[in-house]
């Protein structure tokens, strides 16, 4: 089924049409939360807290008219923000508690978190459509028209604002490679 | 992707890689969440949906009903906002107008006031927002410059209201992007460039502002923060969110070690000044000046109150240690000039000034 006609099913509250578009977006919302957040379990969270968002404004009669897939990927990176202001993990529990990847050593996971984290960290200081950009675009793939609906931009302004994250991003971990 | 597709850095490239390796999935809590939003679903149900006609002839019976049972006071909050619409655009249009030109302790100065923040409500993109604000603080600027020349003291309202601008403007220009940021952080620059000019001392030396730093150096150093935020947006950001605008320089206190620090200062730099006039005299190019006509330049101007009163303690201390450096250069000035007549005419004689080293 494609994306239009499901969602125009799912603002019905068509049963099938939402255990669909659940099955469909859930998997990419928990990747995106998760590289954001470094944490399965605000990642799971993201993931049920989106789509009961969604549900309520299909509820309200608010729901998207189109472009569902960025309007699911807009909600889960708005959770996102608010959760990271308010986020406060010890970093080494977070460490030890999420290690992974293919370092071999205990250290070497230490450290490969550490980079993970400071990355994570940037993209969380630039303004919510660069954080959104880079997201999209480096680790979902997405192409600059899908961006352009998630952010409701036209193209060129998302291509600009790809720009500018990227310098901004750059500049932030270099600077915070000097300072350390 | 490669980074060569999009023009990026490759150790940057490398870095947002890293992010993409995601932990396996907990299937059972992804189930348990799966299964939660299904029984959710099964639970939603969509309101009602009423023919428009029903709709306005409910409304219209529901008014009618109301007509029958009338209520004191039950004007709906609509109609209230229509009023205070038609007043704004109306007649109070008229007199918040004629309020703009108003000073504080003036009757429509309230009005003034009140104008500023219906606009500063009345703009909903964060960026026109800033400069709204950034236009009234220009306003708070000549508005003290209107006061003090009437000779009056800027009352407190003004500075508070200024302060809490200022931050207002912060608080807006952290959640811009990089152009809107610039753009705001311009004309906030002008304005307190322009504000710091036309200020005159009496008001720029009032200690009422931020732990008592003198209106001066509370200026200078929004005009700092602004500065450093157009070169570098990010850090202005950081330094925004992680509240350290608020952070001004510490008063300057004026303790006794402070006073003789600032007289040592004082001295070092006219021991220098007077290193390098030897400099220049012995240079065969320059005519000295001669003896009695020099005045030494004070190092420091003293900051007179209107009242041709010195404007603090150090400030009567700093004068005093002028006044004694400038008889000590006299007294070295006449004895080189009576050393000089001596030796016949030396040039490599010190002091500010020295007849005999005329070529």
């Amino acid at each position: 089924m494609q994306e239009q006609e499901l969602l125009s099913q799912a603002l019905k509250l068509d049963h099938a049409a939402l255990t669909e578009i659940y099955d469909r977006y859930s998997p990419g919302i928990y990747r995106y939360a998760y590289r954001l957040l470094g944490d399965t379990e605000l990642a799971e969270e993201c993931v049920s807290e989106t789509f009961v968002r969604f549900l309520n404004a299909v509820q309200k009669r608010k729901g998207p008219r189109d472009y569902l897939k960025a309007y699911l990927y807009r909600i889960a990176h708005n959770w996102v923000t608010d959760q990271y202001r308010k986020k406060n993990v010890d970093e080494e529990e977070l460490d030890e508690k999420h290690a992974e990847g293919t370092a071999n050593s205990m250290v070497d996971q230490v450290l490969a978190n550490d980079d993970r984290e400071r990355v994570r960290d940037a993209i969380h200081r630039l303004t919510s459509d660069q954080q959104q950009v880079i997201m999209l675009k480096f680790q979902e793939d997405w192409g600059n028209e899908e961006i352009a609906q998630a952010l409701n931009k036209p193209v060129g302004a998302v291509k600009s604002l790809q720009n500018r994250a990227l310098a901004s991003l750059q500049r932030i971990l270099v600077q915070e490679r000097v300072e350390l | 992707m490669k980074s060569s597709d999009h023009n990026i850095d490759p150790g940057l490239f490398s870095m947002l890689e890293s992010l993409r390796a995601v932990p396996e999935r907990n299937m059972q809590t992804a189930n348990r969440s799966r299964d939660k939003f299904l029984t959710q679903v099964e639970k939603t149900q969509l309101p009602e949906m009423k023919d428009p006609f029903v709709l306005l002839r409910e409304k219209i019976f529901n008014n009618l009903n109301h007509r029958e049972q009338p209520r004191r006071y039950s004007m709906k909050p609509v109609l209230i906002l229509i009023i205070v619409i038609i007043m704004l655009f109306g007649s109070v249009g008229g007199v918040a107008y004629a309020a703009q030109d108003s000073l504080p302790g003036q009757p429509l100065y309230t009005i003034k006031m009140y104008s500023e923040d219906i606009q500063e409500s009345l703009s909903a993109d964060p960026a026109d927002k800033a400069l709204l604000e950034t236009s009234f603080i220009r306003r708070r600027f000549l508005e003290m410059d209107r006061i003090e020349q009437s000779g009056d003291d800027v009352p407190q309202q003004v500075f508070d209201r200024l302060d809490s601008q200022l931050k207002q403007v912060y608080a807006i220009s952290a959640g811009l992007d990089d152009p809107d940021l610039v753009r705001t952080l311009q004309r906030f620059e002008l304005v307190l460039t322009e504000g710091s000019e036309i200020i005159a001392p009496k008001t720029q030396l009032a200690s009422r502002l931020m732990h008592n730093n003198t209106f001066q150096q509370y200026i200078e150093a929004q005009h700092r923060l602004v500065l450093e935020g157009l070169q570098d947006t990010d850090a202005y950001r950081k330094r925004l969110r992680s509240g350290r605008p608020d952070e001004m320089p510490a008063p300057p206190k004026e303790t006794a070690g402070d006073i003789l620090q600032q007289r040592d200062q004082l001295r070092e730099e006219d021991q220098q000044r007077d290193q390098l006039r030897i400099h220049q005299t012995s240079a065969p190019t320059e005519e000295p000046t001669p003896v009695g006509t020099e005045e030494p330049e004070p190092t420091v101007a003293p900051q007179l109150t209107p009242q041709g009163q010195p404007t603090s303690q150090s400030q009567q201390i700093q004068q005093q240690n002028q006044e004694q450096e400038q008889k000590q250069q006299r007294n070295k000035g006449d004895s080189q000039q009576s050393d000089g007549k001596n030796d016949g005419g030396g040039a490599s004689g010190g002091g500010s000034g020295n007849g005999g080293g005329k070529p």
